[in-house]
């Protein structure tokens, strides 16, 4: 039972759960981030102007490894 | 880089009272433990490297003398593509991957990887592959004869070898890719409290980017031979000239990834590296952050200089200005790494334990590969050097005495830790003396024979190339001798030796070094307090 106005202490269980959560998230984007290459690549040889498109998802390739890396420079 | 470290309750290496595990094969087949895990990927390397190796004293007793011997020269063109690709993919990979699943919950106070299971999968996905890998000798026509690049059109019409060997690949793509995810996740979700990125173990560091790397490249290479596949079972045209297709395109995608890929090999060495030779200077790394920068360096550059391996395929003017510059640059991070090494052991402390020595040895012959590369890197004497024994030569001196001289010197370090026990310091050495010695012997005059235009690639050679190719195929055996020595050091420290304390190095400071020595089945069940 929850009383209005009472505020619950995080507690160990709750650090776990939000750990959890965030090791989750983080391995779903890197799994997505990997599926959209894979098919992507493929994809590029049958959509619009090949060179044109493969040029796109390699510079997504490029711009993925930047950015990931670049912005844990920051911290 | 802060390592004084104060764990939660006192006491880094409670267990929490779980020190039980399943016992028997059981244990390894359903283990979640990163500690059994890493285990597993580092025996396996070792198996695969020991595969590779045979392969290569094969080729190297084929040419021990010109005319044919041993081998067919189809048999001899199929050894030379199962000797790359069982290295890369069996033994160097999932080597780092060894290190990586050992090392890195330890290095920043985790209790384990963040998928727990889904790292025993990455894991067992592995020997299945290399099985199929190695079935293509077994079957009518063999495995493929391209090399490792697997270029079309030879691999559009090679035979059912070449179908094992895009699976096989696929399957290792996909747990390096779950190696990876895990990786990442586990760095960036379960460090310990207080223990920022830029305080992390430069190992960690150099893994982080490797991930990153290899969740970049290997989808396009699981792309490129999918649509290998599909051209040649499903009429496509991806490749094949005959059907519409661009074979040099092949060639682009595959660089695009095969460059990359090998700074996903070098880079956890760099990283070992770095954990070395601080602890053997007792000095602090030089240079952390610099460190860190360079490692992004080369990681980013390392996606744009891809072309260099076809200066001969026929690129436009800018285009080789652009490669080149561009492959010159990288020489730049790198140097700074080189630079900040050698000022972490100037006026250091230094004692040369197994690992410094081949921390040392990596640091001589990893630089001699460079430079060899900033000499191919120029497109005009690439052009002299292209597919010569120069460039073997070249690659080796990176791969071998780059990656797997960081592999034993880490090996070496962290074996107390792993084990309980010290190594004998005596066989190490020899193992050290040995793999030097019989290296330079091996690969140097691949230098000389490549300067007088020897071909790589071919079983039989002009009678001008029989005294160094002679010398070479005895420093061959040599260095794989020298793997003995290797395996009995590392087999003799498990069964017994003398008990390591818990830091048997005194300049040792990452967090690995508060656990006790073995360190226990599970460790960090509460986080440590990184100040």
């Amino acid at each position: 039972m929850t009383f209005a106005g009472a505020v619950r202490v995080p507690d160990e269980d709750d650090f776990e759960a939000r750990r959890r959560a965030a090791a989750r998230r983080t391995g779903f984007g890197l799994l997505v981030v990997a599926l959209i290459f894979f098919f992507g690549f493929i994809a590029s040889r049958l959509w619009l102007s090949p060179d044109l498109s493969l040029g796109v998802i390699g510079a997504a390739v490029v711009v993925f490894v930047v950015v990931a890396v670049g912005r844990h420079l920051r911290k | 880089m802060s390592s004084i470290t104060q764990p939660i309750g006192g006491h880094a290496d409670v267990a929490g009272g779980h020190e039980h595990h399943p016992s028997g094969i059981m244990r390894w087949i359903t283990t979640t433990n990163h500690k059994d895990i890493g285990t597993m990927y580092l025996w396996f390397s070792f198996t695969m490297f020991i595969v590779g190796g045979v392969f290569a004293l094969t080729i190297r007793s084929e040419l021990f003398e010109p005319g044919m011997q041993i081998v067919t020269p189809e048999r001899f063109n199929q050894l030379i593509t199962l000797h790359g690709l069982v290295m890369i993919f069996g033994a160097l990979m999932p080597g780092a991957v060894g290190f990586a699943n050992w090392m890195i919950p330890l290095q920043i106070g985790a209790p384990d990887m963040a998928f727990a299971r889904m790292n025993n999968l990455s894991f067992w996905l592995l020997p299945p592959a290399a099985i199929m890998l190695l079935l293509g000798l077994f079957v009518p026509g063999g495995a493929p004869e391209t090399g490792w690049t697997l270029y079309p059109p030879l691999s559009i019409q090679q035979g059912m070898g070449m179908d094992l060997t895009i699976f096989a690949i696929h399957i290792m793509g996909a747990s390096s890719i779950m190696g990876s995810i895990n990786i990442i996740t586990t760095i960036l979700n379960l460090r310990a409290p207080g223990m920022t990125l830029m305080k992390m173990p430069l190992f960690c560091w150099s893994w982080l980017i490797t991930a990153y790397l290899l969740i970049a490249v290997m989808p396009v290479l699981a792309g490129a031979v999918t649509m290998l596949l599909t051209d040649r079972h499903f009429g496509t045209s991806f490749f094949n000239a005959a059907g519409g297709g661009d074979p040099v395109l092949f060639q682009h995608v595959f660089w695009f990834f095969g460059h990359p890929e090998v700074y996903i090999i070098i880079l956890p060495a760099f990283g070992l590296i770095s954990e070395v030779i601080p602890t053997f200077s007792r000095k602090p790394l030089f240079g952390y952050a610099s460190m860190v920068y360079a490692l992004c360096a080369i990681a980013i550059l390392s996606f744009l200089v891809w072309a260099h391996h076809m200066f001969t395929v026929g690129l436009p003017a800018a285009g080789i200005l652009f490669y080149m510059y561009a492959t010159m640059m990288i020489a730049v991070p790198t140097g700074v790494k080189v630079f900040n090494w050698l000022a972490t052991m100037w006026r250091g402390s230094i004692t040369l334990e197994a690992p410094m020595l081949f921390a040392l040895g990596f640091l001589f012959l990893f630089t001699t590969g460079g430079f060899t590369g900033l000499i191919v890197a120029i497109q005009p004497i690439d052009v002299q050097f292209q597919d010569t024994y120069y460039v073997v030569a070249h690659f080796h001196y990176v791969m071998v005495a780059g990656t797997l001289f960081a592999f034993f010197a880490a090996t070496y370090y962290w074996l107390p830790k792993w084990t309980g026990h010290m190594y004998n310091e005596t066989v190490a050495k020899w193992h050290f003396w040995g793999s030097f010695i019989f290296f330079n012997v091996a690969f140097f005059p691949m230098h000389f024979l490549g300067l007088a235009g020897m071909p790589r690639r071919i079983p039989d050679y002009a009678q001008q190339f029989t005294n160094w190719n002679q010398v070479s195929t005895v420093g061959a055996f040599g260095f794989g001798l020298s793997q003995l020595i290797f395996l009995y050091a590392v087999v003799s420290c498990i069964r017994g030796g003398k008990p390591a304390p818990a830091k048997p190095w005194d300049g040792a400071t990452s967090l690995e070094w508060t656990l006790p020595s073995p360190a226990p089945y599970h460790s960090f069940p509460t986080p440590p307090v990184v100040q």
